[in-house]
């Protein structure tokens, strides 16, 4: 009778212990959007001083240029040891850090924490970026091998770590910019004038807009400058566009859009950075283009954020244009003087004819 | 031994009156003629989608590539059946279309810019549907006639604004040839019947014809629509 009492003691015990949100249960550690691993918990807090967004975090080309500052959080950093960082494959395990072979690289040695938990490290994106892709400078490649923080004893130590010393974080790297957005078209329109664009390569996650407006200037159309080559002349032909020359569009805009430039010194910027990857055309208001013509260029972004030269330089146009109502005339018949109502209405009756219908058959079917 | 025999005796004059309700009833469903197995009929529904192209000046100039493609859903009540030969129904369409086109500028070239029109055309039938064909003389031909009265709300709108809307009202006809499908499988036809209370299956092609009044904006025309119906 006390073996069994004594087995459900333990078996409840069990049981708490697993319970979520139970005293015994372990802490799970902060969503951060990547998984860690390792008892020790880490967590991207801020690249350059800006909180990474939910998800998958990158450090791209900017944060490496810029040599930005990478935070990381520690917790459950065990007392009285030191810190070892190292980027690679499975760099917990002995003679993964021996310097032989690639297995792992080692980014900081001997850094002293002064507590367990929420411990702040400061690492250099630069630093992280160029021993992760094995570069002298930012390099223009991608890299997803984990951040390792390792709480040694001795720096440098080659010897396993146990699991309870050890933290890992995914770690992406991104620093090669996606190609130009190519085939560029610029519409005209009185409301809505369209531009339309085909990613440079795959490697794109969303796109910016970029306006040059030529204010209330008389478009340069009929100038006969040639604008600069684009692959929206090609019929649409697979290639890329020629090596960015610098060229503009003579035609609109005031030359600030360069073809490969950069999209700084643009005035009257419009950024649409709300466009998918496989949005590939959207409509500019004529307040957008803000005069008579514009000049307008695309740029891609990928997942680090990444930006692609500027594209093709081409021209929209604001332009009168005439529809279906204005070829119906001024005064178009009504019909009848129930305009109050309209689709809402008639897809509001569908459901009432269906139930109507329903009633009647029930009820034939009844009798 | 005695109690054995009772026994015995009771048991087989129970299974035998038991039995034979059972048995008259079998007989007497085997002397009876075939049952009636349809249900009773109360609406036809039609499924349709054919082209639409208003007759109208403008509509031409910017919308001549594009056939709309009018979807429907027809819903009869059916009011008066001659067996086996006729319908007299009352009923309604609720149709859309959509159309898509390019505004042009001043000098006539076309801009990037779109222009569209919407219908939402509902009308309101008197139909009578002829089936005698197909249940006197399996000839699996069922013939339409419809007459009505249609209320079509019209939008317009160019580059997202420039909108204009309104009702195009007028006279609705059509007529109908049918393909009867219980011809074809009479016992898919009863099963359909049992498990959805679908009586009759029908394919057709109806020419239809709108004809709107003079205070109206013009997209009456005539088109043809093909679909499925079903008479439940």
């Amino acid at each position: 009778m006390t073996r069994q009492l004594l087995s459900a003691a333990l078996l409840a015990a069990a049981m708490l212990a697993a319970a979520p949100g139970s005293g015994f249960a372990q802490e799970e550690p902060e969503e951060t959007g990547n998984e860690s691993s390792g008892g020790i918990g880490v967590q991207i807090l801020s690249i350059g001083g800006e909180s990474p967004e939910l998800g998958t975090i990158w450090i791209g080309l900017d944060a490496c240029t810029a040599d930005a500052e990478v935070e990381f959080r520690l917790d459950n950093f065990p007392t009285g040891k030191q810190l070892d960082v190292y980027v690679g494959v499975a760099c917990n395990t002995a003679g993964s850090r021996d310097g032989e072979g690639d297995d792992c690289d080692i980014i900081a040695e001997g850094l002293t924490l002064r507590g367990t938990q929420d411990q702040r490290v400061m690492l250099s994106a630069k630093d992280i970026v160029s021993i992760a892709l094995g570069t002298e400078g930012c390099g223009a490649q991608q890299s997803k091998e984990p951040i390792w923080f390792l709480a040694v004893d001795s720096p440098g130590t080659t010897a396993a770590i146990g699991e309870d010393s050890y933290g890992s974080e995914p770690l992406n790297i991104d620093t090669d910019p996606p190609d130009a957005p190519i085939s560029i078209v610029g519409g005209s329109g009185e409301n809505a004038i369209l531009v339309e664009w085909r990613a440079g390569n795959e490697n794109v996650d969303s796109f910016e807009i970029y306006v040059d407006s030529s204010g209330d200037g008389t478009p340069l159309r009929d100038s006969g400058v040639e604008p600069p080559p684009s692959s929206s002349d090609d019929g649409g032909a697979d290639e890329p566009d020629p090596e960015p020359t610098g060229a503009t569009n003579d035609m609109c805009g005031s030359g600030a859009l360069t073809v490969g430039g950069s999209a700084d010194e643009v005035r009257s910027l419009l950024t649409k950075d709300d466009l998918s990857a496989t949005a590939t055309q959207t409509t500019l208001s004529a307040s957008d283009v803000g005069g008579a013509s514009a000049a307008i260029a695309v740029v891609a972004l990928d997942e680090a954020k990444n930006r692609s030269p500027l594209s093709a330089v081409e021209c929209v146009f604001v332009v009168p244009t005439t529809g279906f109502k204005d070829a119906l005339g001024e005064d178009i018949p009504q019909g009848c003087p129930c305009s109050a109502a309209g689709p809402a209405q008639l897809e509001g009756m569908l459901p009432i004819a269906l139930a109507l219908g329903v009633i009647a058959y029930r009820r034939r079917r009844r009798s | 031994m005695m109690r054995a025999r009772l026994a015995l005796l009771a048991a087989v004059t129970l299974a035998l009156f038991s039995s034979a309700p059972a048995a008259a009833q079998i007989n007497e469903e085997l002397d009876s003629p075939p049952r009636d197995f349809s249900s009773t009929e109360g609406i036809a529904l039609e499924l349709r989608i054919g082209p639409f192209q208003p007759d109208n000046e403008a509509f031409d100039r910017f919308f001549a590539d594009d056939d709309g493609l009018l979807l429907g859903l027809e819903l009869d009540v059916i009011a008066f059946r001659l067996k086996d030969i006729l319908y007299l129904s009352g009923g309604g369409i609720v149709s859309w279309a959509k159309y898509k086109g390019t505004a042009v500028e001043e000098d006539g070239t076309e801009a990037t810019e779109e222009t569209s029109l919407e219908i939402f055309p509902l009308s309101l039938l008197a139909v009578a549907r002829l089936d005698v064909l197909p249940r006197k003389l399996g000839i699996p031909i069922i013939l339409t006639g419809k007459l009505g009265y249609t209320w079509m709300n019209w939008s317009t709108e160019t580059g997202g604004s420039d909108k204009a809307s309104g009702w195009s009202l007028g006279l609705q006809y059509a007529g109908q040839i049918g393909l009867d499908l219980d011809t074809f499988d009479l016992a898919a036809a009863r099963v359909m019947d049992e498990e959805w209370g679908i009586n009759h299956s029908f394919l057709f092609l109806e020419v239809h014809g709108f004809e709107p009044t003079g205070e109206s904006l013009d997209l009456g025309g005539m088109s043809w629509v093909a679909g499925l119906g079903f008479v439940m």
